[in-house]
């Protein structure tokens, strides 16, 4: 199933996490109250991502959409460390969280950056997370990211305080905080089952389950996958989001956009690896469900925006 | 040995799922914790079981991996422990901040039936 | 290649068109016409180099692939069938373009025209052209919204609004029901290809989904081809420019349902289902609307409804499904298409020189403008079926084909006589058209005086009348080998026999055809004069407003049931949620898990584990006990909780994990901390308030205890099941052969932490410093909650200096222990790589011994003295651990390669050093000031009590001032704070 890997000495593909990081890391060396050079550092960090998701683009898009590009962190063999991929999918969602970025940001200075202490810091904390989870090769680096990610929305959702957004983000953070834990589950469970955490190396495991383990390794993916559905806001998993997005400030909302996508990305992703045509008798585990549950969310977002009386919710529904 | 490891994870995820699905927060963060707990020996139990064997190597010479505990589910574990702390922590605060603004430590930041 | 290539072209032609001409400057009417007819011509020219590829039934099939290895791509596929119809779209698209050059206003917006009429053409070309069927349905909701922008063009008259609004809300409808519809189709075949789907039809017709998918793709189809009961929106859609009219609501968009049915037939249809349905709902959407034509005042609302008939016409002869009515349907849809654009132009020719389109007012014009007249009156005659012309010959292939198959059913029976009766009707309006409109007396009262067009804007009406003329006396060689061409790609190679001539002798047809002639001209000599006089609308159905029932449906459908539905579907309350989460968790478990033998032997106890089983029978009471004591005694429930979480430490020291052991205890000494400071703000729980013991509240505590049961117990069975089968192969083996040879150290846990895996710990405390950020960010803005504004008891009651000596004994072991804990810490470190310890840990009780110091001393005295910049850890601990990763791009390695040696230090000998250490470094930074600035932020708390407890009766405006107020910078780092009335920090257990 996996396409042909080409190593690419590069550290075009580390870049989209570490551009962010690193800006955001610089950022508290300043007291808060400098805003502005704030700003400046994370729309130069911004601009840089942007140079990076197009060249990333230019990279991938020869061989007709075969092109996978691999970043061996910390020099390590594929299955043992830990792997950034990058391809096409990849690619375009790196440079689409940029895209939405970049106005969230100008948005945000237009004073919403005020409203609270270290907004930049954590928007940027924010985007490795997103770009990290949508890089990486390894199921528990993907945990590992996806909990940046949640923590910096976390941070975002709260970013300016207030009634609603304490009462609508001790939901969401109560929900992810459970959703993470049903992941951890899962990944140890593909561990247990499977042996490791590299998602090709565990593609290439599936068909070779056999008995009790596969039907073990079905239970993890279902964890892993409700986990994702959590995230992705699919019926009946959705009722968190009309309120966090309601209620967080209007950049944070903005950005949230892009992390519901981070959950259909993943399960796209794995669905493909670990359940496609090559995975023996897994193969197409769960995808009536998926189906099912899409079909119900979106029935369920066209009856919320008919429903909704102002307009934040409907565009909350919307998605 | 692994009967009763078992039946401990059980008894903690248990505990925390009947936690976190009470309607005080209190409970809930207590429930947090306790299946995080559950979850972590989970991950650790997926390394199976082996005692006096800890992941520390001699220098040098040949090594049986038979010989020692799996060191990755650990390192997973230390990686989970960290993280839950830390999101515990920051569900501690949320939580007494919405007892300050709401007046009531419901977790829908109001009391049933008002 | 060239094929495949000019292919792709053809779709996104328009669409680059529809993109040049809406970024035109708004005064250039005429390049905008220019480039949206270019690209009309250069679409028929590709057509034309691509026809000999799709001769003799071979079609062209262009991939685009994007990410295949997710199976993610764009296809295309030209046929037969696809070449006629893109001829149509391209053809009569080319003369809307020349026709609305003259037609629209310069005054009007018109880059938004071409562009959306372009996007159009492209959109209609991607639904025509697709080769995966999902993507047929993207592109078919992309017509519904171009349309729906080309109806309410004039954006400013309310009756383009609603008809634009009323068209969307219909068509859009109908695209989700089709969308369910083709997702099922793909589910039941096993690929969204369309060829697979149109091979596969056997077996669509035996699954179980088949009346599911019928009904839904059907719901798909007839809204958009304004079939009964959704034919109201085309007369109000009528309110669009007259090309768009003539273009998509007689050529092009209203087509596309039609088009489906013939495309999908082979695959759908051939079912008794598909000829009931089909057939019954085209018949009477051709008789309804062709006696509602009769009625029409107005011009275009005539044609809208000889639309209506006419549709239902084709859509019953892809009911009837034989070959000779298939033949008969794509005929129609070209004829269809050729006269009625010609008819709609006509009409918006008289529109535009006489001011009005009402029938009444509208008489004698062929004195002013004979050459439209006639051209009008053949393209009517073409309409109405009169030999010579197109109109005729497929209608009587359709009388021909309803006369001549049978089935049996009473349905059957009746449809020759239904088909004569529409037959009438079509006859009736057709002349009315006629003989209101340009014959009669003189014309009163109209806003212009009337007068020929110019003859560029006549031009294409001229085009269109030659080609039904050419097409009704020369059939065959004018469109004989198209036809064939697009019916071997629908029915295959074998086509029936069928001719394309004039004459067949006296048949079935013809007698048909002759009593619809003479009983339409009766209908229309009895009704004639006093059609004016009624009200618009056919009698009798006249109170049956579809726009009525519609509005109806609006207000019910899309606001009454949806609140309602979401009113059940939605749960706000978060512990449903999280119910929901754990039930669909179960079931997904059980799902996955239901099919799992258990055939593992049941492990028995030894000796050594009875120690074991006590730990954990304390342990299991502990929690059990938190779960019990959380409600009401929150101080014992914690207390439980740091058992449990004790217990967990000594089974890691039990099972060979003492690194895991040695980060639970510090992790566990911290949280506990934690959760007392945060005790100090939850005020004890309201007894007030009592346990709700509603039946209910009863039901749903069993529930909760049953779900927690068989999780718990569930949770079990997995862990056990795990551990109980051998280990297979895995990755860990290759981290406790490599640690030392290669990471450098004999600690493995540690050497993956900070070397084999050091990324994932990079994000880790990237998650701490976000947290800690966020933990200060919100105390920042801190409403402590009223009833534990009051200082604590010792505080209270505190006189003189008892304040200071409170904690005197604790304080000063406290300050001796600090050098030893930074030691201990030191240590911790050091040994890291080799032994259990490292940055974490050594962090972590670093951060405590902070911490005994402000748990100890007076707040304001330890702020004065430790100065620890919290956020400055924290960076320097990220900077650190990023640097010492780029660090290895010098030597041309990727990110966090780490280099191990070991190094020979005077007087300590050799120490284990490797770069992942300087890592290690910054993980020690971060986790101090990461926990200390959680933990003093939680703590500094307590020096908000003054001025906060005047503020026991905030209000969310206060709250709003507040933040404005906070615009302005404040030095209110916890470190810096301006000093305030003494309090020592007794804070914390109190509670």
């Amino acid at each position: 199933m996996m396409p042909e890997e080409i190593y690419v000495p590069t550290h075009l593909l580390v870049a989209p996490v570490l551009i962010p990081l690193v800006a955001g890391a610089l950022m508290l060396f300043y007291h808060d109250r400098y805003r502005q050079l704030k700003l400046g550092l994370g729309t130069a960090a911004l601009l840089a991502l942007l140079v990076v998701s197009i060249e990333m683009i230019s990279r991938v898009k020869g061989d007709g959409g075969t092109f996978v590009g691999t970043y061996l962190m910390g020099n390590w063999p594929v299955p043992v460390g830990i792997v950034l991929v990058l391809d096409r999918l990849s690619a375009m969602m790196v440079m689409l969280t940029t895209l939405l970025a970049i106005p969230a940001l100008i948005y945000a200075a237009a004073g919403w950056q005020g409203k609270g202490q270290h907004f930049h810091s954590l928007f940027q904390f924010l985007l490795a997370g997103v770009n990290g989870a949508f890089l990486t090769g390894d199921l528990f680096n993907l945990f590992v990211f996806f909990e940046v990610m949640l923590a910096a929305s976390y941070g975002l959702m709260l970013h300016g305080s207030g009634v609603e957004r304490i009462r609508h983000g001790m939901h969401y953070i109560a929900i992810n905080l459970a959703a993470s834990l049903l992941f951890l589950l899962g990944a140890a469970l593909v561990y247990g089952t499977a042996g490791t955490l590299n998602m090709a190396d565990i593609s290439r495991v599936v068909p070779l389950l056999e008995g009790p383990q596969r039907a073990l390794f079905h239970a993890a993916a279902c964890f892993l996958g409700l986990a994702f559905l959590i995230k992705a806001a699919t019926w009946p998993l959705c009722f968190w989001l009309p309120g966090t997005y309601a209620a967080a400030s209007p950049p944070a909302a903005a950005t949230f956009a892009i992390m519901t996508k981070v959950g259909l990305y993943v399960i796209l992703r794995l669905m493909v690896l670990t359940f496609g045509v090559d995975a023996g008798a897994s193969a197409g585990f769960g995808a009536p469900v998926l189906i099912l549950g899409g079909l119900a969310t979106m029935a369920y977002g066209t009856f919320g925006i008919l429903g909704a009386t102002g307009f934040r919710p409907r565009a909350a529904m919307s998605r | 040995m692994e009967l009763i490891l078992s039946i401990a994870i059980g008894v903690l995820v248990g505990s925390g799922v009947w936690l976190i699905l009470r309607p005080r927060t209190f409970q809930l963060i207590i429930g947090l914790c306790l299946l995080a707990y559950g979850v972590n020996l989970f991950i650790f139990a997926m390394g199976r079981l082996y005692v006096g064997a800890a992941p520390i190597m001699p220098k040098g010479g040949f090594v049986d991996p038979n010989a020692y505990a799996d060191p990755l589910p650990q390192a997973l574990v230390l990686t989970a422990i960290v993280i839950s702390f830390a999101t515990t922590a920051l569900f501690l605060v949320v939580m007494i901040a919405s007892r300050g603004v709401t007046g009531t430590d419901h977790v829908d930041g109001k009391e049933r039936d008002k | 290649m060239i094929a495949q290539n000019l292919l792709i072209m053809l779709v996104i032609l328009p669409f680059l068109a529809a993109g040049i001409a809406a970024t035109l400057p708004g005064d250039s009417r005429n390049s905008e016409a220019w480039i949206s007819g270019l690209a009309m011509v250069a679409m028929l020219g590709i057509l034309a180099a691509l026809h000999p590829e799709v001769q003799d039934g071979g079609k062209i099939i262009a991939q685009v692939r994007w990410a295949d290895s997710i199976g993610l791509g764009l296809s295309f596929r030209l046929d037969g069938f696809a070449w006629l119809f893109m001829v149509l779209v391209a053809g009569i698209g080319f003369l809307v373009v020349l026709y609305a050059r003259y037609y629209m206003s310069p005054d009007d917006p018109l880059a938004r025209f071409y562009g959306c009429l372009l996007a159009f053409a492209g959109a209609m070309s991607g639904v025509i052209l697709s080769g995966n069927i999902i993507q047929l349905v993207v592109f078919w909701e992309l017509t519904s919204l171009t349309s729906f922008l080309l109806i309410g063009y004039w954006q400013n008259r309310s009756d383009a609004r609603d008809g634009a609004r009323m068209a969307l809300a219909t068509t859009a409808a109908g695209g989700v029901c089709l969308l369910v519809a083709m997702i099922l189709l793909g589910q039941v075949v096993g690929s969204y290809q369309l060829d697979a789907v149109l091979a596969a039809g056997a077996k669509i017709r035996g699954s179980a989904l088949y009346m599911p998918i019928l009904i839904l793709f059907l719901l798909g189809a007839f809204t958009k081809s304004a079939q009964f009961p959704f034919q109201y929106w085309l007369p109000n859609a009528m309110a669009a420019p007259t090309p768009v009219s003539a273009y998509l609501h007689s050529a092009t968009m209203v087509k596309a349902g039609v088009f489906l049915l013939v495309r999908f037939e082979p695959a759908l249809g051939d079912s008794q289902a598909w000829f009931q349905i089909v057939t019954l709902i085209g018949m009477l959407t051709m008789l309804i609307g062709a006696v509602a034509a009769l009625f029409q005042h107005d011009l275009k609302g005539l044609l809208a409804y000889s639309t209506i008939s006419h549709l239902g016409l084709i859509t019953a002869l892809a009911g009837i499904g034989s070959e000779e009515a298939m033949v008969a349907a794509v005929f129609h849809i070209v004829n269809h298409a050729v006269f009625k654009a010609s008819l709609f132009m006509t009409a918006g020719i008289i529109d535009h020189e006489t001011g009005t389109r009402d029938m009444r007012k509208l008489s004698g014009l062929y004195r002013y403008m004979p050459v439209t007249a006639t051209l009008a009156i053949i393209a009517s005659a073409a309409m109405a079926g009169v030999p010579l012309l197109n109109g005729f010959l497929s209608k009587e292939m359709f009388f021909q084909a309803a006369y001549e198959w049978n089935n049996g059913t009473p349905l059957d029976d009746a449809l020759p006589y239904l088909a004569t009766l529409a037959g009438v009707f079509s006859v009736a309006y057709s002349l009315r058209f006629i003989v209101s409109v340009f014959f009669g007396p003189e014309p009163k009262g109209l806003p212009h005086t009337p007068h020929e067009p110019p003859a560029l804007m006549r031009g294409p009406v001229a085009v269109l009348v030659v080609i039904c003329l050419a097409v009704g006396i020369l059939p065959q060689q004018m469109v004989g080998p198209e036809l064939k061409t697009a019916m071997m790609s629908i029915l295959g190679p074998d086509l029936p026999y069928y001719s394309l001539k004039i004459w067949h002798g006296v048949n079935a047809a013809l007698i048909m055809s002759g009593v619809a002639f003479a009983a339409g001209i009766m209908i229309y000599l009895a009704g004639h004069g006093r059609f004016e006089k009624m009200p618009e609308g056919p009698p009798l159905l006249r109170n049956l407003s579809g726009r009525a029932a519609y509005d109806w449906v609006m207000s019910t459908v899309m606001l009454r049931y949806p609140r309602e539905i979401l009113r059940v579907t939605t749960a706000p309350g978060l512990q449903v949620q999280l119910r929901s989460m754990v039930l669909l968790t179960l079931a997904a478990t059980w799902f996955a898990l239901s099919r799992l033998e258990w055939n593992i032997p049941m492990p028995t106890l030894s000796l050594p584990e009875t120690v074991f089983a006590l730990l954990w029978i304390v342990g299991a009471i502990c929690a059990i006990g938190a779960a019990w004591q959380a409600n009401y005694h929150r101080f014992a429930a914690l207390v439980l909780l740091g058992g449990a979480g004790l217990v967990t430490c000594a089974t890691f020291v039990w099972l060979s994990a003492p690194d895991l052991a040695v980060t639970q205890l510090l992790v566990e000494i911290v949280t506990t901390v934690l959760l007392l400071l945060g005790l100090r703000w939850m005020p004890k729980r309201d007894p007030d308030i009592p346990r709700d013991q509603s039946l209910r509240a009863r039901f749903r505590r069993r529930g909760d205890l049953l779900i927690a049961l068989i999780c718990g117990s569930g949770v079990t069975a997995i862990a056990l099941a795990i551990m109980l089968t051998p280990p297979g192969a895995s990755v860990g083996d290759w981290f406790l052969r490599h640690s030392y040879s290669e990471g450098g150290g004999t600690n493995v846990v540690n050497v993956i932490l900070v070397d084999f895996r050091a990324f994932d710990t990079f994000g880790e405390i990237t998650v701490l410093a976000i947290v800690a950020l966020t933990v200060f960010a919100l105390l920042r803005r801190f409403r402590p909650a009223v009833e534990s504004a009051e200082k604590p008891s010792p505080q209270r009651h505190a006189t003189g200096s008892t304040l200071y000596n409170y904690l005197y004994v604790p304080q000063i072991i406290m300050q001796w222990l600090f050098a030893p804990i930074i030691m201990l810490a030191a240590y911790l470190f050091f040994r890291g790589h080799d032994l259990p310890g490292g940055g974490f840990a050594a962090g972590v009780t670093l951060a405590i011994g902070l911490l005994l110091q402000y748990l100890a001393a007076d707040v304001r005295w330890i702020e004065a003295r430790l100065t620890v910049l919290p956020v400055r850890w924290m960076a320097v601990g990220l900077a650190v651990a990023s640097a010492t990763g780029a660090g290895a791009w010098i030597f041309g390695y990727p990110l966090l390669s780490a280099h191990a040696r070991y190094l020979d230090l005077p007087l300590i000998g050799q120490v284990p050093f490797s770069t992942a250490m300087l890592f290690d470094l910054g993980v020690f930074s971060l986790v101090v000031g990461a926990i200390v600035l959680m933990l003093i932020a939680i703590a500094h708390q307590s020096m908000r009590l003054g001025p906060r407890q005047r503020r026991s009766a905030e209000t969310e405006e206060l709250d709003q001032l507040e933040e404005a107020t906070e615009e302005a910078p404040q030095p209110e780092a916890p470190h810096q704070d301006i000093p305030r009335p003494a309090a020592p920090l007794a804070t914390g257990g109190a509670a």
